[in-house]
């Protein structure tokens, strides 16, 4: 095939342009650290990183979710913590005011501190996480009892009501972190309004010691309660580990789909830039010569 | 009669057989650069000899030759090639503008990016999901609102700027066809001046290599087919309809067309009607305009539609912060083809006086995936109830028990020609036809057991929970299917950058042939010029010589 000059210059440029196009997209991966700009460089590589993208936020917003559920089972747990106290005190009390050996003066000395407690309890069922009252169901705007006083089994009533609190903490997992203050909290309540009642109005040893049934009711009840508590925060501390160890496999696999190599993009960078500056030396050696060159 | 001065007359013809070679070859040394140059040789030929039979003409030796005479001035070009090439253009045209207007719509889209509608997707969940965990919380409301109106801004702003685009692709066109226009009139103009050269004998090399550069030109626009008749005219006709017809060119110009007047196509102004064009840059802009951006113009549209239409749905079937059932959450989109441009937040929602309490974000449904309940704004119902929804075929059968009464309604049949919904009495336990009297309106969704609490809570964040459900990752719905948009973009235009790069190679290959039969090469051109000149020298010298037999013949005298 014959060759020209002008087509010995025109393929020289168009393989400095080619040469220059590969070191042009080299440079843009090793600036940005990514293997592709826009989607028509990878389409599915694209797909696939929007997609890690999603899940990773989801990732983190069920983190965040967690992260309340557990203060709330969190509140809860130390309700019933307090109110086990409460209700542990309120039993010795109990005990000593059955003793045969108190007089009704004494009793009603008793009657003052079994006062504090009832309402002691009646406050820990009040708790609140933020702005809503844990102990409401749903109705956290409103504090779970109120004191009505309508005489014994009726000193306050619920106003909540008895749906659970769900939090989602997972793709398809829900869980209910509240208990229904009703359960928890009414027949305690009553029974020591029942107690400071009995005290107060002289009642005998004996009727009031028939009181410790229902205290040891209460504190099993709420050592239950704990525990049901208990293996929930467990739960959560579970799925939050899982979810963290699929943070970091996400983040691996996002990187891996996405970013560039820099060992292997520099040492691209550098065959290239060898094979620019030999396609030069090259390129301006041959286009100088010709037979105008030779001709006297 | 072959006699001394013939001699003379044999050496001056030698004499200017050489010099005009040498300007041919000067004229290549001039235009090595020019790329529209095809190389030009001086073809020489013996003029005719001496002697011619006849009558008068003695015997004896001969024929004489009389020396030698430039037959033509020859334009090397292979008109295969060069045919090759044309049609190649058109290709490399058609492939370029629809590679560069594929790469425009990639950046309008903006994916992968944190700014992009993806992203404004994933927030507005992000929001929902801290709406369900704290909706008596006026900032999470407003979060939710915030990054609504955040999403509506990114569609809006993705979309009006595909409309952009496709109203300046119009702009394109204008040019073009002027452009075309200039082009035919010029092929033209040339046309007339081919002629009469050829007419006079002689080649117009240097007008047709002007011709052809202009014609190539035209083929990266639009395909055009062209044939060479006898006097040396280029008669051009595309889609049929002459552009060029000897000195004669027919101008083209942007009409309507005739199926769409909001389309606007190439047309020819002297017959009025459309030209149909298949290939080049033309055909690029008005397929990126009416195919490509109409075509994701009306995905997003889709898409922003169900968007809305899922949305409001289920904002619908829960109620707000003032226990009211929730109103539609964005406006109503009245137009499919523009639902992007309508998409807003309604009114009630966007009002900054009590809008945030307007948020759904409880439900009074344990499951919402076997029945949908709507309380009506007449009804102060506040009790609680289990629905019980079993299959009857097509159809499903419901039977409500109220919880606070034990009280167990008629089993009810719902079907599809009701929309699957039914009204309820709290009070009697009853159904009711009408779906605006009694209570509230029950949905079935599918078999099972649900229970219901007519009375509003404003801890409960269980709508807000199934309202961030439409962003989710699975399945088919939004957020997959807007990736299905981004990954076509890319797809497609990752296409087009390969077949421009083949159409690069294809072309240059063919180039790189003609080139080689028709380009100059220096190294021939300084060895023809001192081939030239040597033989003007050796003629120069047999004059001389010539000359001297003269001056014998003076001195005899």
């Amino acid at each position: 095939m014959r060759v020209t000059n002008s087509m010995m210059v025109r393929n020289m440029l168009d393989h400095l342009q080619n040469n220059l196009g590969d070191l042009n997209n080299l440079n843009e991966q090793l600036s940005s650290g990514k293997l592709f700009q826009m989607p028509s460089d990878a389409p599915i590589k694209v797909a696939d990183s929007m997609n890690y993208k999603a899940q990773l936020n989801r990732n983190n917003q069920f983190q965040r979710n967690l992260d309340q559920a557990e203060n709330w089972l969190n509140t809860t747990e130390s309700a019933l913590k307090s109110g086990t106290k409460v209700i542990q005190r309120a039993r010795e009390l109990t005990i000593y005011a059955a003793n045969d050996s108190m007089t009704s003066d004494d009793r009603k000395m008793v009657a003052k501190e079994m006062k504090q407690l009832r309402d002691e309890l009646i406050d820990i069922s009040n708790a609140k996480l933020g702005d809503s009252y844990i102990f409401s169901g749903q109705k956290t705007g409103e504090k779970p009892f109120e004191v009505v006083d309508n005489g014994i089994g009726d000193y306050v009533q619920y106003q909540g009501d008895k749906n659970g609190v769900k939090r989602r903490l997972n793709e398809n997992v829900e869980m209910q972190v509240n208990l229904d203050g009703d359960e928890v909290f009414k027949k305690e309540i009553e029974a020591l309004n029942k107690i400071y009642d009995d005290l107060d109005s002289g009642k005998s040893g004996e009727e009031i010691g028939d009181n410790l049934n229902a205290m040891d009711t209460a504190i099993n009840n709420y050592a239950e309660l704990r525990s049901e508590v208990g293996g929930k925060l467990q739960r959560t501390g579970n799925i939050i580990s899982r979810l963290e160890a699929n943070e970091v496999h996400l983040r691996d696999l996002k990187s891996k789909n996405e970013d560039a190599d820099l060992a292997e993009v520099i040492t691209e960078l550098k065959m290239e830039e060898t094979v620019y500056r030999a396609s030069l030396a090259s390129g301006s050696r041959i286009m100088q010569q010709s037979l105008v060159d030779f001709i006297r | 009669m072959n006699n001394i001065f013939s001699g003379l007359h044999l050496g001056l013809r030698a004499l200017e057989t050489q010099r005009k070679s040498l300007d041919v070859t000067g004229h290549n040394i001039a235009n090595a650069n020019n790329e529209d140059y095809n190389k030009q040789r001086a073809v020489q030929k013996a003029s005719y000899p001496y002697t011619a039979p006849g009558l008068s003409n003695h015997g004896g030796a001969g024929q004489f030759g009389t020396g030698v005479e430039i037959e033509r001035v020859e334009r090397v070009k292979d008109q295969f090639i060069n045919s090759q090439i044309f049609n190649e253009t058109q290709t490399a045209g058609y492939w370029n503008e629809k590679q560069r207007g594929l790469e425009k719509i990639e950046y309008i889209f903006n994916e992968p990016s944190d700014s992009g509608i993806d992203t404004a997707m994933d927030q507005f969940w992000n929001s929902l999901q801290d709406l369900s965990n704290n909706p008596s919380d006026d900032a999470a409301r407003n979060m939710v609102r915030e990054n609504a109106r955040n999403l509506v801004d990114s569609f809006q702003s993705v979309e009006s700027q595909l409309v952009d685009y496709k109203e300046s692709i119009d702009q394109n066109l204008n040019n073009a066809a002027a452009s075309i226009n200039e082009i035919t009139t010029k092929i033209a103009d040339l046309n007339k001046q081919i002629v009469s050269v050829k007419g006079s004998g002689q080649s117009p090399n240097d007008l047709l290599d002007e011709r052809d550069a202009l014609y190539k030109d035209l083929n990266s626009m639009l395909d055009v087919q062209s044939r060479e008749d006898d006097q040396g005219n280029l008669i051009i006709s595309a889609d049929g309809k002459q552009i060029v017809n000897g000195s004669d060119a027919y101008e083209l110009e942007i009409i309507e067309d005739p199926d769409n007047a909001d389309k606007k196509i190439l047309g020819h102004k002297k017959t009025g009607s459309p030209i149909n064009v298949k290939n080049g840059k033309i055909k690029a802009w008005m397929e990126v305009r009416d195919t490509i951006i109409t075509d994701k113009l009306d995905k997003l549209n889709k898409l922003a539609e169900d968007m809305v239409t899922d949305f409001n749905k289920q904002h619908r079937a829960g109620y707000d912060a003032e226990g009211k059932q929730g109103k539609d959450f964005f406006a109503e989109i009245t137009n499919s083809d523009k639902a992007v441009s309508q998409l807003a937040l309604t009114d009630e929602i966007d009002n900054p006086d009590g809008g945030l309490a307007k948020i759904a974000a409880g439900n009074t449904v344990s499951d919402l995936s076997v029945v949908g309940i709507e309380k009506l704004d007449s009804s102060d119902a506040d009790g609680k109830f289990e629905i019980d929804i079993a299959t009857n075929g097509d159809d499903y059968d419901v039977t409500v028990t109220n919880l606070d009464t034990g009280e167990v309604s008629s089993t009810k049949t719902v079907t599809e020609a009701d929309d699957l919904k039914i009204g309820f009495n709290a009070e009697t336990n009853s159904f009711e036809t009408d779906l605006t009297a009694g209570d509230f309106i029950i949905t079935a969704n599918s078999k099972g057991t649900a229970t219901v609490d007519l009375g509003y809570s404003i801890g409960n964040g269980e709508n807000a929970n199934a309202l961030s459900d439409i962003f989710n990752q699975d399945g088919n719905n939004v957020k997959s299917d807007f990736r299905k948009i981004i990954t076509s973009v890319g797809a497609e235009s990752s296409r087009a950058q390969k077949m421009v790069n083949n159409q690069e190679v294809v072309l240059k290959q063919l180039n790189t042939l003609d080139r080689s039969i028709s380009g100059v090469s220096l190294d021939e051109e300084m060895a023809n010029l001192i081939k030239y000149q040597q033989s003007y020298a050796a003629a120069a010298k047999y004059i001389n010589k010539t000359e001297e037999l003269l001056d014998s013949l003076m001195t005899i005298v």
